[in-house]
């Protein structure tokens, strides 16, 4: 039965002395600083009180204890993000990292698939070895016994399994990837988490909790309607923008009609802290064939990427990965300079543009796969020895390294570059606009920058013509032009249908952004969302949305 | 020339762990790689056979059934044929009994010219194995090859090996055993192309009967040394640290008499 209704529920939360707490923001400051930032390096963070909560009932006494006084919550998870929403201004900073549990396994049946409960503070890279090892000890004797019995079958499978979003950091926890709609290296196949999230729980403001599983809760009217336990009833208006068609569009989600629990997906604690999730899983690829094509031209390489992503194509990828010719040229240069063990592959001497493509097969198709896979590369000109192809552990390790290369050497010339000019830093984007605009985008963008002799390189998941273009700016000066360029950037993407964030989210550096992309009337709708479930506007203050009272930096000035 | 590379398939060591109970190594889940020294070995061979233009790279390795996936590799990077030494009884081997059961499978494909081992696997370090299968074959061995250059007339050969102190050139001639260390060659990356010839080329399992030899001396029981007990070492203490930055003379100084006192100089 589809409803808009949902009933909230309580527990009784723990004494909040009972909770592991460290006070002071001296303290603080000087013994737990990497609370105070993220990936993001987004410096100013700053908290009085860090509690560390090892159960649901712990985070209801944060957050009530937080509603009741007015102090600002931040939640804290891997820390892995790379737009500072994680990090405290402020008040409490609550980390889940404690919660760190797996909670069960089943089946569901409906969709044919295996799926694993967990705490939201459990690492990617612990969730995904203990499904793939099936090293799931600890859920022994747990549960309902359709529980153990589904652990039991799952244990006795002769396939492996995975959960397939892989933001690549994989300190990454479930609930922080969950909060920001995380997608990652394989996104091209698989899409962002969303997809791949069957339930959640999370604790509202007010201390109330929502058990949310997909496919029950649906706005009616633009409308949910939330009971509460104190026999009050919230309204939840749903934004009427439209969002884009990428692969993960930044802000609250909005849709008629949609899912409740795609609200709270994607929403980067401004809703709610979730303290479990249920997810799917997928079977693991039996074997993977990957291949860096290396191609004469920019062109020919991105007429190979129509192709290949086509749901015609013969050869179905996981993901589809660009170099430019300047991310080539880095690539030709360190083999010359040295790359610290990094294989480089002898063909970046000739090629202007690599493609890089991953096609998982099971054995009994290996011949098949390759045939296809040949045909197509020999559809746009490239031999099958103009290739570097591997199905080897090693050799995806080498692949892997090879990608790697790219970001460090950017990292490293920006790091150089500062030591002379103070403000130099990188500015990589994030935008993704719809398949029938990456031809425009690009050009776009190689105008614009070739114009303004920026220095930059182009590289990335050209698969959702999500390419990231980081410039790379010489002087203070070209800092300043390259900030400009970047508004442009995101204009141009909005207008063509794209998002200015397709994998990094909004938190507290991207809001003006969000803005290109809604307007002042779609942010309003965002913070009436949040006023609504949150009416101190406690929890993650400054991300996605203005605080009350703040106003956001215009861009055009 | 006929060239014969020995090979291992070991974990990739990045990510291995060791478990604390029994001392041995985590292999459950734990990709594995074609030794890194054996791909230099590889290289060198196929690269060999095609400066003369003809001859014949045989790949072989002793090892449990998913080991072909290392021969496969190997074969995509140009041998020719393969070998899987691949037998129950094999299993538990040290380095002698791995050696043995190596030389004797080279010895059925004599007359051969070249052997070509990588200098150790990553998994043990010990670099045992190829200089035992010189002696087991009776051939003169050059271990640690840095260059590798092969007379005209294919009888003789020329190498430049590292050393602790340096490089020595050593000659000698066919058949040898080389073993080869990195900057010996770049390792080519095996194309689609190569892939796909590799996966027709033979892969030929031979078990313990069909090898023949001296059967007491494959696996476990044809093994002289005995894992009796895995240990991390104690950390050494004792070194003393002097900061020379404000009073460099006054530093040397106390330098030289902690190193009077231990008896160092
Ligand atoms: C090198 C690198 C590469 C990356 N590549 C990708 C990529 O390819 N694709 C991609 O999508 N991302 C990528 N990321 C970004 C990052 O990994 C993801 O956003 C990540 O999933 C965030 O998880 P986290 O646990 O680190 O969250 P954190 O950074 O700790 O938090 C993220 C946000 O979620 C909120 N939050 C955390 N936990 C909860 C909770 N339980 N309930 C409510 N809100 C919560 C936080 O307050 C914060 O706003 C990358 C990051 C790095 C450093």
């Amino acid at each position: 039965m589809q409803t808009n209704k949902i009933k909230a529920e309580t527990i009784t939360p723990s004494k909040l002395s009972k909770i592991r707490v460290i006070e002071g923001e001296e303290t603080i400051c000087e013994s737990c600083s990497d609370y105070l930032t993220d990936e993001a390096r987004f410096g100013d963070g700053y908290a009085e009180r860090i509690y560390y909560a090892r159960s649901e009932a712990d985070v209801v006494a944060v957050v009530n204890w937080a509603n009741e006084s007015k102090t600002l919550l931040t939640i804290s998870a891997g820390r892995t993000g790379l737009t500072g929403g994680a990090v405290p201004q402020g008040g409490i900073l609550l980390t889940l990292e404690q919660m760190d549990k797996l909670c069960g396994m089943g089946f569901d049946q409906d969709q044919n698939r295996w799926y694993v409960c967990a705490e939201p503070g459990i690492t990617l890279e612990t969730l995904n070895s203990a499904i793939r090892k099936k090293q799931l000890d600890t859920l022994k004797g747990k549960g309902t016994s359709e529980e153990q019995a589904a652990l039991e079958k799952y244990l006795n499978e002769s396939e492996t399994y995975f959960f397939p979003p892989d933001p690549t950091e994989m300190t990454a926890h479930l609930g922080g990837s969950i909060a920001a709609n995380a997608s990652g290296a394989r996104s091209f196949r698989y899409k962002a988490i969303r997809k791949w999230t069957r339930r959640i729980r999370v604790v509202l403001a007010n201390g109330n909790i929502l058990d949310i599983p997909r496919g029950k809760f649906f706005a009616e009217k633009g409308i949910f309607e939330v009971y509460l336990t104190d026999d009050s009833i919230l309204e939840i208006k749903i934004p009427e923008y439209s969002m884009p068609t990428t692969k993960n569009a930044a802000g609250l989600f909005a849709h008629a009609g949609m899912d409740l629990i795609d609200l709270f997906i994607g929403s980067e604690g401004i809703l709610g802290v979730i303290t479990e999730a249920e997810v799917w899983l997928d079977k693991y690829p039996e074997r993977t064939l990957t291949i860096f094509a290396f191609f004469p031209t920019e062109e020919t390489a991105i007429n190979f990427v129509q192709d290949v992503r086509s749901k015609h194509s013969p050869v179905q990828p996981t993901l589809v990965e660009y170099f430019d010719s300047n991310a080539v040229q880095m690539l030709r240069e360190a083999r010359t300079k040295g790359t610290g063990g990094v294989t480089v592959p002898s063909q970046v001497e000739q090629c202007e543009a690599i493609i890089f493509f991953e096609v998982p097969f099971a054995e009994k198709e290996m011949e098949s796969v390759f045939m296809a896979a040949q045909e197509l590369l020999g559809n746009h000109g490239i031999g099958m020895d103009d290739t570097w192809a591997g199905i080897d552990p090693g050799d995806l390790e080498k692949m892997k390294a090879v990608r790697h290369l790219i970001p460090e050497t950017v990292n490293a010339l920006i790091a150089q570059r500062k030591q002379k000019y103070s403000r130099v830093h990188k500015l990589g984007t994030d935008m993704a606009v719809p398949d029938e605009h990456l031809e425009i985008i690009i050009a776009y963008y190689k105008k614009l920058l070739d114009e303004a002799r920026l220095e930059y390189i182009m590289f990335g998941h050209i698969g959702d013509n999500h390419l990231h273009v980081n410039i790379l700016p010489r002087t203070d000066a070209e800092v300043e032009q390259g900030m400009k360029i970047y508004q442009q950037f995101a204009k141009k993407a909005v207008e063509l249908g794209g998002t200015v964030s397709a994998e990094h989210g909004i938190g507290k550096l991207k809001r003006p952004f969000l803005r290109i992309m809604y307007g002042d009337e779609g942010l309003k709708e965002m913070a009436q969302v949040k006023h609504a479930l949150d009416s101190n506007w406690i929890l993650n203050p400054g991300n996605m949305i203005p605080k009350p009272g703040e106003t956001l930096e215009s861009l055009d000035s | 020339m006929k060239i014969i590379v020995p090979i291992k398939q070991v974990p990739e060591i990045a990510e291995v762990k060791i478990d604390p109970e029994t001392k041995t190594l985590i292999r459950a889940g734990v990709p594995s790689i074609l030794n890194p020294f054996d791909e230099f070995a590889v290289e060198e061979a196929v690269r060999i056979k095609e400066k003369f233009g003809e001859g014949e790279v045989i790949i072989i390795t002793m090892g449990p059934p998913q080991a072909e996936e290392a021969l496969k590799k190997c074969l995509a990077m140009g041998g020719d044929r393969a070998i899987h030494l691949s037998d129950r009884a094999f299993a538990g081997a040290d380095t002698w009994a791995t050696a043995y059961t190596i030389a004797q499978a080279i010895k059925s494909l004599e007359p051969f010219d070249l052997v070509i081992c990588g200098k150790q696997a990553i998994d043990g370090d010990t670099a045992q194995v190829g200089p035992e299968i010189a002696e087991i074959l009776g051939i003169p061995q050059i271990t640690y090859a840095l260059e590798v250059e092969v007379a005209e007339n294919k009888k003789r050969i020329k190498v430049r090996k590292e050393t602790d102190e340096g490089f020595e050139v050593l000659e000698c001639r066919l058949p040898a055993l080389l073993t080869a260390t990195k900057g010996l060659n770049e390792p080519r990356l095996p194309s689609l192309m190569a892939i796909m010839k590799a996966s027709k080329k033979e892969i030929k399992l031979v078990t313990a009967d069909e090898l023949g030899g001296d059967h007491e001396q494959f696996g476990l029981p044809g093994s002289p040394t005995q894992v009796v007990e895995v240990f991390t070492p104690e950390q050494r203490t004792g070194g003393i640290k002097i900061d020379g930055t404000e009073d460099p003379e006054g530093a040397a100084k106390q330098l030289v008499e902690w190193l009077l006192k231990k008896g160092a100089i």
